[in-house]
């Protein structure tokens, strides 16, 4: 999550984002004390001047005097949105990432939203209470501010103790079960908290104007804030290293300010404390907001950068397998000649000076020949190799054609030996057919020359359909491969026996690897010493 | 049976020649053998051959990799002769692999009448014979 969170660009970010906070946090409080006055008092509605006024005025005066109440609405209104689209954020990121603490955080900050609305709506009248206004908005107020201290406290405790503990994550499903159960629990909270409030005829008295502390059950959110934000969310960050935890550490600042100008500063409801307090509020959502939609940024700007990336890396890795093959092609053809000329000389020497050589010179040119042979096949095969799927064609051909052609070019093996082909139906398939033929040939010759010494070969040909792509499986009755070897004969001029009992240079399995490539599949082999082998290799199916 | 007048090998490699020249003067099947080691030289040859209007070679073993001037640029200088060439002359290019991409050049080009392996056998020489030139050789 957000790895490169630290570059250079996000050191700009993260320090104007701090310094803004902070700015924002400290603004009310210096304009206040410059004279800016924040407050709208409840002037109270005096009967005698609406009798005296016409009831275009009447409306005015109404409105003025429940300035106060719309200002703390809207205020108060904008922080549940803010919320809300904080929450639904963090649900969409926990949906993409997976991350259970952001769906955690997200819950959280919903249910604090709610009791905000609650308090909100309670303060318009919307909601109805038993006791007085006077009480409730500062009582609910309170009780929203400790619950959203809490409930913040307990998400992030949770995350701490889970993390020292070393508790495994776990699957999507009980990560699920846990954010569930969570959100249950905190709405039960929520519930009956706004039952308690809706209904108490008389609730705690919350606010004390001439004492220095004002408000003292601002107090606890206040502590509970600072020690969060000076110690818990500090540490939750160094876990979860992104914006959205930068943001809510931070978030503390505006978080604790505005307790501060509640606890200290406001001793009745709607006076200059009392609205930066909320105006502050609001800025403590926004916070993570801001967070959470520039975690949003950053990432969509790495993913472009990554897919240009990888975009390069692809281009380069084409380019270097090509610039491979071209070296394994030129070197081999290079090498071609002087083996040739070998090959040559040795065959006259033999043809020339029969009988005149004494045995072991002879022999001595024997071995020459030999080896020179098997150096030109080995080149030839290398050269093979390199020219797979030089000149590849896609094209959608049936699989019984293929093997019926290839029944044709071999037929004089399969007769000498006796081989019987058992093919089940194959598929018509999408591929490159020369390559694929070269794939099959190589392996039913394979398994006509490995075959079991008086033991005619039977070789079983079979496809299987599987979601996306084709299994095909050749199987014979051969001598079989011992089970520690079947992956080292895909390489190339890897032999497991010697030149003596079988011929080859060790490169056909080499090719059908190669070729199986092409068709980005798979190939592997079942099997036991003498008891046969099964080939099998993958070819995807097309869209 | 009919011999030939002469052949002009065209090859930077002195085994390739040695064995070339081994083989035709084996089969008896030509009076001279020339040999030039690149196609400059082997042009100038022909050149000289063509002003002094002596007889060209009736059979031409071309090499494509060779110094100085490859066979691709021999072939290139001898299309200024190229009537000539094509009425008296056979020429065979001789390669190490078979190279698709060579083939399909050699193609390409009139004079060039087939594209062979290396090294040249004493088989691939009595079809050569038979076939261009109708000569059985016994």
């Amino acid at each position: 999550m957000g790895a490169t969170f630290f570059s250079g660009v996000n050191k700009l970010f993260t320090r104007s984002f701090i310094i803004g906070t902070c700015l924002l946090t400290i603004l009310p409080c210096m304009l206040f004390l410059m004279g800016i006055d924040f407050s709208h008092h409840l002037h109270g509605i005096n009967t005698e001047e609406i009798r005296e006024s016409t009831s275009t005025d009447l409306n005015r005066y109404i409105l003025i005097n429940f300035a106060g109440a719309f200002i703390h609405l809207l205020l108060e209104w904008s922080a549940v949105i803010i919320a809300g689209a904080t929450a639904v954020l963090a649900f969409v990121q926990y949906k993409v990432t997976g991350n259970p603490i952001t769906a955690i955080i997200g819950v959280a900050l919903l249910c604090a939203g709610s009791m905000d609305a609650f308090h909100a709506l309670a303060a318009i009248n919307l909601i109805d209470s038993v006791a007085d206004n006077k009480d409730f908005i500062p009582f609910t107020w309170a009780i929203s501010r400790m619950f959203n201290a809490v409930i913040l406290l307990i998400g992030v405790v949770t995350f701490l103790l889970k993390k020292r503990y070393n508790r495994k994550e776990g699957n999507q499903k009980s990560k699920n079960i846990q954010i569930l159960s969570f959100t249950i629990f905190l709405v039960a909270i929520a519930y009956l908290l706004v039952i308690y409030c809706a209904q108490s005829a008389v609730l705690p008295q919350t606010m004390f104007p001439d004492s220095l502390i004002t408000r003292p059950y601002d107090l606890f959110p206040l502590v509970v804030f600072v020690v969060m934000g000076i110690w818990l969310l500090p540490r939750f960050y160094k876990y979860e290293r992104n914006v959205f935890s930068f943001a809510l550490m931070w978030s503390m600042v505006p978080a604790v300010v505005t307790q501060a100008h509640m606890a200290f500063g406001s001793s009745d409801i709607y006076d200059a404390h009392f609205n930066i307090s909320h105006a502050l509020k609001a800025v403590s959502y926004l916070v993570p907001f801001v967070g959470i939609v520039m975690d949003y940024i950053f990432r969509y700007r790495e993913e472009i950068v990554r897919i240009e990336e990888l975009k390069l890396a692809h281009i380069k890795l084409e380019q270097k397998t090509k610039e491979q093959e071209q070296f394994t092609y030129i070197a081999s053809h290079d090498l071609q000649e002087p083996v040739r000329t070998v090959i040559s000389f040795s065959e006259l020497l033999e043809k020339q000076y029969v009988g005149q050589l004494d045995d072991k010179a002879a022999k001595y040119l024997f071995f020459i020949n030999e080896a020179s042979v098997r150096m030109s096949e080995l080149i030839k095969g290398l050269l093979d190799y390199s020219c797979i799927g030089a000149e590849k064609k896609m094209e959608t051909f049936d699989c019984n054609d293929v093997i019926g052609g290839l029944r044709k070019d071999l037929h004089l093996v399969i007769e000498e030996s006796n081989t019987v082909l058992n093919i089940s139906s194959l598929p018509t398939i999408q591929g490159y057919k020369v390559e694929v033929r070269l794939l099959l040939q190589n392996l039913i010759t394979n398994a006509i020359k490995f075959k079991k010494k008086d033991v005619s070969p039977v070789i079983d040909i079979s496809c299987d359909s599987k979601l996306g792509y084709w299994q095909f499986e050749i199987k014979d009755n051969g001598i079989g491969i011992a089970e520690v070897h079947t992956e080292r004969i895909f390489s190339i001029f890897q032999r497991l026996h010697s030149r003596d009992d079988y011929a080859g240079t060790g490169i056909g399995l080499a090719h059908c690897q190669k070729i199986v490539d092409l068709h980005n599949g798979e190939i592997w082999v079942d099997s036991k010493i003498n008891e046969g082998a099964a080939f099998c290799f993958t070819i995807k199916k097309e869209e | 049976m009919r011999k030939l007048k002469s052949i002009l090998l065209v090859d930077d490699d002195n085994a390739t020649n040695f064995l070339h020249e081994l083989v035709i003067n084996q089969m008896n099947i030509c009076e001279e053998v020339f040999v030039k080691k690149n196609g400059l030289d082997a042009f100038s040859f022909i050149e000289e051959l063509d002003e002094n209007g002596k007889p060209l070679p009736d059979l031409i073993l071309l090499d494509i990799n060779m110094p100085v001037m490859n066979g691709w640029e021999f072939l290139e200088r001898c299309k200024t002769i190229e009537k000539r060439i094509s009425e008296t002359t056979i020429i065979l290019m001789l390669t190490t692999s078979l190279n698709p991409e060579d083939k399909r050049r050699s193609q390409g080009v009139e004079m060039v009448k087939d594209y062979i392996n290396k090294p040249l056998s004493s088989d691939t020489l009595e079809d050569v014979l038979s076939r261009f030139f109708g000569v059985e050789v016994g």
